[in-house]
């Protein structure tokens, strides 16, 4: 069983070790640290932590061969931290199984906020529930139904599935090339204009300012995410 | 050119046929005529010979004229007599004629030969000239210079360059026979050329003189039915010449380039010194400062005090992390060697995503977007066109106060989105509007210490330009300054999708 509340810190630098943990502490998670991606993958078999924050520039091993060793393992969620702040790297780290990718430096608020938003997308009670409600959205997967504000709105069936998946995700950024698999299927999986013209559609159906979302934000280069305020 | 001249049976075939139509017309006309205009007729058909024949042929035919005739119709007929001293003379200057006109004639075709050869020589000198010209890298030139000498002589042609220590590089070449590298060596050492004949084929190394130096070897693989005759010698003496002149201003050019490339790499490098030791220094020292303030145990802070300190950390830090990751990109764009990332992107995101970003400092800032909702999407590299916007928006933030607009603006013009990111601030002095741009320039209306490193400009202009597109400042008309820069529109941009979709 994973414990609840346990946060794996895998960075090889002890001054941001040190910053996370505290960050963490202070709203009441256990730490446990790694500085060493082999001491990682170790700690993470022993202790069974509920989430794993891992860099990507560690002594012994890339993050990413690490974050593909976790998920070969464990369904455990992963955020990458790193200063590596390139699109093709936060892709790269995306497709090989992290949850979500923060570049360094890291902002307290925000490094909280996402901690708290990949837990919840990836809390197995919530996934059967048989609806979700993100801020002020809500959908209803089953008659494929979605409100915004507490207003219905219409959704084309390419829309809803478009909403739905970064609902199911909602908090981390979800690529492109996982977008479109999930969403036009494997085919599909270089037509990115697709992408742009639907989220276009999405957000002039929910947004309030489509041009400044406060729900589906763009992660340029990267993909799209399902802000989570609370 | 042996094409051209007719060979020697087509000559004894056309000899008999003149012969045997002069014997025919002399026979025709031989009861209304008197001989000697018999022999008028044998004339013509000889200098019609000579005329297009070689003078062997025209002499056999004149003879042979000669002979026919006196059997055929110098009397006694069907006898071959001694003819009569008149004709004797007839028949002697039967055959000078044949002799002059045939002589005359190949000496004129012979001159057309060399004039024809001679123009072609020209006109493949001064393709290759042109070619030479045009090549940027001895690559290519060695390359062209290559496919010209095949095509003008035939001959398969290698060039060995000659390398800085003044060696000759002997491991360019591959599929240069053995006789040749050797023939390429001593033609090196000597500075002369070198022939070589062997059963399959001839080789020749020309040396390519340069102004003070050699600076490579051509070599020539004639095979045995392409062997240079005069004429193409010196025509290759003149093509080797261009072509070292050639691989000389190329060489020459790139030493200049490079010595220019290490002294604005030195300016940057003076410059960036200057600029790190400044601006990296400040909020540093605020950083160390603050921080061994509360790091003092001794020291006796209130509340108040402490967050204050605390605040000064993380603003000065935030100053660096910009300052730092400005410089990187700086670095990286200015190095000349950016891959753009291109993909199919929408502006209202990149923009969006932006100003999500300066969300909290924008604070009692208004932003007016007018960005049409029609606007094609764009072909561009998502992170860089992010980092150009947030350049601006950097630049509108720390040059204006509070409770001022910020307006971003887009439109399609000629083909291409053109977008304008302007503020109410001081503005740009006319005068600075293209200096902006320039690496570490700060206008004259820029507070001294804002934090800002005169970098921000260079990289939206070097962002913008990688993307083959314009930036330029201008005044805003109400007052301020404003950024215009162009971006390029993706292929499929301008096509809307078919989204009929029904609703759910």
């Amino acid at each position: 069983m994973s414990q609840a509340r346990t946060v794996l810190i895998i960075d090889d630098e002890i001054q941001m070790r040190r910053t996370l943990s505290a960050a963490l502490r202070g709203q009441s998670y256990d730490v446990i640290e790694a500085a060493t991606g082999t001491d990682g993958l170790l700690k993470l078999a022993s202790r069974t932590p509920r989430i794993v924050l891992l860099d990507l520039g560690l002594p012994d091993m890339d993050g990413i061969e690490v974050a593909r060793r976790i998920r070969e393992q464990s369904d455990v969620p992963i955020i990458v931290i790193s200063v590596r702040g390139d699109e093709k790297n936060q892709v790269l780290a995306l497709d090989s199984g992290a949850n979500d990718y923060i570049t360094k430096p890291v902002r307290e608020g925000a490094f909280l906020a996402r901690v708290r938003a990949v837990l919840r997308s990836t809390d197995s009670t919530r996934r059967e529930s048989a609806a979700f409600v993100v801020g002020g959205l809500r959908i209803d997967p089953a008659q494929k139904r979605a409100w915004v504000r507490g207003a219905e709105v219409q959704l084309t069936p390419t829309e809803f599935r478009l909403l739905n998946v970064l609902m199911q995700e909602a908090g981390r950024v979800v690529t492109h090339q996982q977008l479109l698999r999930q969403v036009w299927g494997p085919t599909h999986a270089r037509e990115i204009q697709y992408l742009r013209v639907y989220m276009k559609q999405l957000r002039e159906k929910i947004e309030r300012e489509p041009a400044r979302p406060e729900f589906l934000v763009t992660s340029p280069g990267v993909g799209y995410r399902l802000k989570v305020t609370d | 050119m042996s094409a051209r001249r007719p060979s020697e049976l087509q000559g004894i075939a056309w000899g008999l046929v003149a012969l045997l139509a002069s014997t025919l017309i002399s026979h025709l006309v031989r009861a209304h005529a008197e001989l000697t205009d018999l022999i008028m007729i044998h004339l013509l058909a000889v200098v019609l010979i000579a005329m297009r024949f070689s003078m062997r042929v025209s002499l056999a035919t004149a003879v042979v004229s000669i002979l026919s005739f006196d059997f055929l119709f110098i009397p006694p007929a069907l006898v071959l007599s001694f003819p009569d001293l008149k004709s004797i003379v007839t028949f002697i200057v039967m055959i000078v004629v044949a002799a002059v006109i045939s002589k005359l004639n190949e000496r004129l075709r012979s001159e057309q030969a060399a004039s024809r050869r001679s123009e072609q020589a020209t006109l493949s000198l001064y393709r290759l000239a042109q070619d030479l010209g045009s090549a940027v890298r001895v690559d290519q030139l060695v390359a062209s210079a290559a496919r010209h000498i095949e095509r003008a002589f035939g001959a398969q042609a290698h060039v060995l360059l000659g390398e800085a220590e003044g060696s000759l590089g002997v491991d360019q070449v591959a599929g240069l026979p053995k006789g040749g590298l050797n023939a390429a060596r001593r033609a090196w050492s000597r500075c002369e050329s070198v022939t070589e004949s062997s059963g399959e084929s001839t080789i020749l190394c020309q040396p390519l003189l340069g102004l003070h130096r050699p600076v490579g070897i051509l070599v020539l693989i004639f095979s045995p039915d392409h062997a240079p005759d005069d004429d193409a010698l010196r025509l290759i003496v003149a093509f080797a010449a261009q072509l070292a002149s050639a691989i000389e201003r190329i060489s020459l050019g790139s030493a200049v380039q490079h010595a220019q490339v290490q002294i604005e790499t030195e300016r940057t490098r003076n410059a960036l010194l200057s600029t790190v030791s400044h601006d990296l220094k400040t909020p540093l020292s605020a950083i160390i400062a603050a921080g061994t303030t509360l790091a003092n145990e001794h020291s006796s802070l209130d509340f108040a005090t402490r967050a204050e300190l605390t605040f000064t950390i993380v603003e000065a830090a935030e100053r660096l992390d910009g300052l730092v990751t400005n410089l990187l990109s700086a670095t990286r764009l200015d190095s000349g060697t950016i891959m753009l990332t291109k993909s199919v992107e929408a502006l209202d995101e990149l923009i969006g995503a932006v100003l999500s970003r300066f969300a909290e400092r924008l604070g009692t800032r208004l932003v007016k977007l007018d960005v049409p909702a029609d606007l094609p999407l764009l072909s561009v590299d998502p992170k860089l066109i992010e980092l150009v916007l947030i350049n601006l928006v950097e630049n509108a933030l720390r040059y204006t106060p509070e409770e001022t607009t910020l307006y971003i603006s887009a439109r399609l013009a000629a083909g291409e989105v053109v977008v304008d990111v302007a503020d109410e601030g001081a503005g740009i002095l006319e005068a600075e509007r293209e200096k902006v741009f320039e690496k570490f320039f700060r206008g004259s209306l820029a507070r001294t210490n804002d934090g800002g490193a005169g970098l921000g400009l260079m990289i939206c202009r070097a962002a913008v330009r990688a993307h083959g597109g314009r930036i330029l400042a201008k005044a805003r008309s109400g007052g301020g300054a404003c950024i215009e820069f162009s971006l390029p529109v993706a292929e499929s941009g301008h096509a809307h999708l078919e989204l009929m979709e029904p609703h759910v």
